[in-house]
């Protein structure tokens, strides 16, 4: 069996993503969790990952060098989001404008443009005690440029069926070497502290501290945590890895960009107008980049009727209803996925596992066998 | 301040599902001196719950895409090589890909490579039952520039504003702290931050209000379903009280705000008491403003 991408989005915020994504990585064995709501990623808090690596992201803005400058004006004319002005005397530029295209620079006549990278934003990978490989990624505060951190994020899920973690910190690679050893850095001071404090004392100090075989066991020996009661038993042939793709909320280029190829998608709405109305606009988006799937209503409430009527007169397909509890908003306000809770809920993660499973391959044109 | 003494009122929260439409439109039952505008212009909701009684549509120019023509096409690859969205391939350009840069039409050798406005939603300038404005709109699915149409919006009620006597303009702004959250909390004289108890909210409260800081602005915090967690929402309060923003209100957790929600009602017209909560914390707000 071919590795699986699915990721889970729904138009409207806080219908449940991340709880969902959350507790699926949390029952697929050798699944990856990778959180792309790079404005406000929330799946560390539930997941509780040791991070292992963080990788400045950056983009590129143009630099002007004022003694080569003419003021020409030509670079102001060729940029399409207004982000350099001319002064007459001098070009000024305006960083969040900036998509970072780079035709400014190309088509200065005195070469007096160069680019230089800025941050913005920062990649975290680690694992959590159940073995779930964890991504997500941290966008800077008063950065605008979430589309591009959250390609860069996708760009961590391997193509192909090798584990993350074996090409990612194998020996010579730079990816490692540039991660969470550069924390001597104001921007790391800055931003970086406050989020990730409750568990920065885990992560390791410098390429020593790191045993790679230590991740290798990890992946493919039995655990001892509560997971292994709940996990199937996983044969030889099912090592091939889950990613659960967590989109932002919205129906804008970033959701596009984080649920684009995905092998299926997991809309996640909940029973209200709301819901439906965005429900609708995220289903548009999906069929306009041909990407498959099915509806989880969250927060089940069978007054609304509206919400399955539509479904079954669009022929959408109804994953899983789950129920309002008040105890399940509990369970997440202290950030522990409800089915650790509450074991009911683990069956239906199952469930809708295996049903996403029989759904891929009948997109495919078979069914599989599992 | 703003300069024709109308205030710019702008209701937050990072996290989604907070609960922000449902009170902005309690804010806004409050005023008839108001303009209200919808910023969540990819997922927008306001419209089910005010049920304007008219609405004029527009188009909005998303930006300018590239596209190439390849009667004229040489294919020589430069287009691709300097297109740094990965927009084209096969030369053909992805329309959701592209970022409208415009490189690739300067840099045809051919001038085989047109570049045009493209429609990248619609926005709706519509008026109440009680005759107060209220925009909002709809991006296309996928549509990039998001933050440009918020402007764009904002624009427009703050222009119906300025030929008239209404005083508030309420906005009710989008999740995240992202591009289109940039552009709707420009020049807003104060922004309320709808949250909730729980880690997540805590974790998006603190990422938002910092950047309110750093844009400057004054805002007040409103802990909705106040009585999930009550460790949680003690900690909102420590880190209000650590950044000296004043705590609005708190509104325990309620089932008739989704039964509201789901009859299409407005909160305020359902439970008095969540009615009087909230008629208070607009009086606070409105307080804070004038300050």
């Amino acid at each position: 069996m071919n590795d699986l991408k699915i990721s889970i989005a729904s138009g409207k915020g806080g219908t449940g993503k991340t709880t969902i994504a959350a507790s699926l990585a949390s029952i697929i064995p050798n699944s990856v969790y990778i959180d792309c709501d790079v404005e406000e990623p929330n799946g560390h808090l539930l997941l509780k990952p040791k991070i292992n690596t963080e990788e400045f992201v950056s983009k590129l803005l143009p630099k002007i060098d004022p003694f080569k400058c003419t003021v020409c004006g030509n670079c102001v004319e060729v940029c399409e989001f207004n982000a350099l002005i001319n002064l007459k005397f001098e070009i000024t530029l305006i960083d969040e404008m900036c998509h970072g295209c780079g035709a400014c620079a190309y088509f200065c006549p005195e070469k007096a443009i160069t680019e230089i990278e800025k941050p913005i934003g920062v990649i975290r990978r680690g694992i959590t005690e159940d073995n779930i490989y964890f991504i997500d990624g941290l966008l800077n505060i008063g950065e605008v440029a979430a589309a591009p951190l959250i390609k860069a994020v996708k760009k961590k899920i391997p193509e192909g069926g090798t584990a993350p973690y074996n090409t990612a910190i194998g020996k010579g690679t730079s990816s490692y070497k540039k991660g969470i050893i550069a924390v001597k850095n104001e921007f790391y001071d800055s931003q970086i502290d406050n989020e990730t404090t409750s568990y920065k004392k885990e992560i390791p100090k410098g390429r020593d501290d790191f045993d790679k075989n230590d991740f290798d066991n990890k992946i493919f020996s039995d655990n001892k945590s509560f997971l292994d009661n709940v996990k199937p038993e996983s044969s030889s042939s099912e090592y091939f890895k889950t990613y659960i793709i967590d989109s932002p909320p919205g129906t804008s280029c970033s959701m596009v960009e984080a649920v684009i190829d995905s092998d299926y998608c997991v809309l996640v709405t909940e029973s209200t107008p709301f819901g439906l109305n965005d429900l609708k606009l995220a289903m548009e988006v999906l069929k306009t980049i041909r990407v498959p799937f099915g509806v989880v209503i969250n927060k089940y409430d069978d007054s609304y009727r509206e919400m399955e009527k539509y479904l079954e007169e669009s022929k959408t397909d109804l994953l899983l209803k789950i129920p309002f509890d008040r105890k399940y908003a509990v369970s997440y306000s202290k950030g522990i996925l409800p089915l650790v809770l509450y074991p009911e809920l683990r069956t239906d993660f199952f469930d809708l596992y295996e049903t996403i499973k029989r759904m891929i391959g009948l997109e495919m044109g078979k069914v599989q066998s599992v | 301040m703003s300069d024709n003494g109308y205030k710019q009122i702008v209701i937050l929260s990072g996290k989604g599902g907070t609960g922000k439409t449902t009170i902005s439109a309690a804010f806004a039952s409050f005023e008839n001196n108001k303009v209200i505008v919808d910023c969540d212009v990819d997922a927008a909701n306001m419209h089910l719950m005010l049920k304007p009684k008219s609405e004029i549509s527009h188009e909005f120019s998303g930006g300018k895409k590239a596209a190439i023509n390849n009667e004229i096409c040489t294919q020589c690859g430069l287009c691709e090589t300097v297109c740094r969205f990965d927009a084209i391939s096969n030369f053909t350009v992805d329309q959701l890909k592209c970022e409208g840069c415009g490189f690739c039409f300067r840099v045809c050798p051919a001038n085989a490579i047109t570049f045009s406005p493209s429609i990248g939603g619609n926005y709706f300038e519509c008026e109440l039952e009680d005759e107060s404005k209220f925009f909002y709109a709809k991006l296309f699915p996928g549509e990039g520039n998001s933050g440009k149409l918020v402007s764009e919006i904002k624009k427009k009620a703050i222009n119906s504003i300025k030929d008239s006597s209404r005083k508030f303009v309420i906005v009710d702004g989008p999740p995240g702290i992202g591009c289109p959250v940039n552009a709707s909390i420009s020049k807003a004289d104060f922004a309320v931050l709808v949250t909730e108890p729980t880690l997540s909210g805590v974790h998006d409260l603190k990422r938002l209000v910092k950047l309110l800081i750093t844009f400057k602005i004054k805002m007040g915090i409103i802990i909705n379903k106040s009585d999930l967690n009550e460790a949680v929402a003690e900690q909102i309060k420590d880190h209000a009280d650590e950044k000296e923003i004043p705590i609005l209100g708190e509104i325990p957790f309620n089932s008739e705000f989704v039964k509201a929600l789901i009859e299409g009602n407005n909160i305020v017209d359902v439970d008095e008491s969540v009615k009087k909560e909230l008629l208070s914390i607009w009086e606070k707000t409105k307080s804070y403003i004038i300050n």
